[in-house]
């Protein structure tokens, strides 16, 4: 599907144009697409993402066009959120804008509920990553306070279900825990420079909801990147993203996308 | 002496790949080779990988331009920060130079175990290449040049890209189904080995 026929498709979905100019081209191996997320439920406000999953054939790192983010799956990927809130948040959400074969269809509809025991039981593997902020901060704060917003958030959004609760909303959730700082420290876009105050604020309500966190078993960021690679597992991806961006990123290695 | 020229795409941490290649230069008679960069990464050899190709080349018989990979290990180096590097897969190289699990402060182990040698002679790799009739370099020399133009950095799939005034040669080396390419001037044929280093001819 060419690029011109995908936005034509989204502007029939009611996408604002204005969002649509900075819609890119995609690769030639994309077999489906589907928009998730606030402009999907068509609850966007000014300022909202188009949140877009491409399904391919061979992994790729996600891009960012003006408010326009891209996730690239394969099937292989795709099948790896069945019990995770991001599965949850398509099946309840995503809106297929074109689908080849079918398969993406299929995947969405796979998806089910979410295992939130598994869920913080892998978020607490992964805190591990905030023990050695000693030899990784001011290098990798903001890096580590990303990912320490996305296992906040989504501990905070398992911890809802498994209190049969569903909750998805930071403010509706601050409001619950009657902790208003909440919604501006887990805010989608955040001003300024991330600071260490608020990982640390981020890491404290880590702390209550899964506990002590484990020691890294490497003593850095950087030593775990090097001895976990080739080891696919949740700690090193974590890792990895952690490291944040630099410069170009067509030569980025690859490694598994953490779905939680 | 063969008149031959190789030209070889990037080969990212297969030792195999590159022995078994060179026994295929060989047999044809030795032609010299200019490597387009992209020695390390990926691969769990890179440290072996340099080490061969910096002897190869040191014979005469070799000469080894600077790949972008090569020029992030550079500034990793001088700079002391290892983030580039590390998003380009740069874990495996460190870990072919160390040896062993890296201690918390990566930065010294790697400047401790990388062989002074490895830094000077990669500090004196050439970009590229040149004759009266050919321009060889790691990514895509400019198409406003009248000069045959060589290069890899970009995979193009199993079979390298050969066109009228231009040849791409990057096929994959350094992942399992990855293949290393040698593009033979002034023929314009191509021989490729596959990850093991066995002579693949489909």
């Amino acid at each position: 599907m060419k690029r011109d026929d995908v936005v034509g498709a989204l502007l029939r979905m009611d996408v604002r144009p204005s969002i649509l100019e900075d819609f890119p081209a995609l690769p030639a191996d994309v077999e489906g697409l589907l928009i998730y997320g606030s402009q999907a439920r068509r609850d966007a406000v000014p300022g909202s993402d188009l949140d877009v999953l491409a399904l391919v054939t061979a992994q790729r790192p996600s891009t960012d066009s003006g408010y326009v983010h891209v996730s690239y799956y394969t099937r292989e990927q795709l099948s790896t959120g069945i019990g995770t809130l991001f599965g949850a948040h398509l099946k309840r959400d995503a809106k297929i804008v074109w689908d080849k074969h079918g398969h993406l269809t299929r995947a969405v509809g796979d998806m089910g509920q979410v295992d939130t025991k598994r869920l913080l039981a892998r978020a607490w593997s992964m805190s591990g990553l905030f023990t050695s902020l000693e030899r990784d901060l001011p290098k990798y704060l903001s890096g580590l306070l990303r990912q320490a917003r996305y296992l906040l958030r989504s501990c905070l959004y398992a911890q809802a279900i498994a209190d049969g609760a569903p909750c998805f909303s930071v403010r509706e959730l601050a409001v619950r825990h009657g902790d208003p700082y909440l919604a501006r420290l887990l805010a989608s876009r955040q001003p300024g420079e991330a600071t260490a105050a608020d990982l640390e604020q981020c890491l404290s309500r880590l702390h209550g909801i899964i506990g002590e966190f484990p020691p890294s078993e490497h003593g850095s960021l950087e030593a775990t990147v090097v001895n976990e690679w080739g080891r696919p597992s949740d700690v090193l991806s974590m890792a990895f993203m952690a490291l944040g961006t630099t410069g170009t990123t067509s030569d980025y290695a690859e490694v598994e996308k953490v779905l939680l | 002496m063969s008149a031959e020229i190789a030209f070889v795409g990037d080969i990212h941490g297969n030792l195999s790949a590159l022995r078994g290649l060179c026994n295929v230069l060989a047999a044809r008679g030795g032609p010299h080779a200019i490597f387009l960069g992209d020695y390390i990464n990926r691969g769990a050899q890179s440290a072996e990988v340099l080490e061969e190709l910096l002897a190869y080349s040191g014979s005469g018989r070799a000469t080894l331009l600077r790949g972008n990979h090569e020029a992030a290990l550079l500034d990793a180096l001088d700079t002391g920060d290892l983030t580039a590097f590390l998003k380009m897969g740069g874990a495996m190289t460190i870990r072919s130079y160390v040896g062993a699990k890296v201690g918390p402060d990566v930065l010294s182990d790697f400047r401790a175990r990388f062989p002074r040698e490895h830094l000077d002679r990669i500090r004196r790799m050439p970009e590229n290449y040149e004759s009266n009739d050919f321009i060889a370099q790691h990514t895509q020399p400019s198409a406003s040049t009248s000069k045959f133009r060589v290069s890899a950095h970009v995979a193009v799939g199993k079979l390298p890209r050969i066109e009228p005034q231009s040849a791409q040669l990057d096929t994959g080396c350094g992942a399992d189904d990855g293949r290393l390419t040698a593009l033979l001037w002034p023929s314009l044929d191509y021989v490729q080995v596959d990850a093991r280093g066995t002579i693949v001819t489909d």
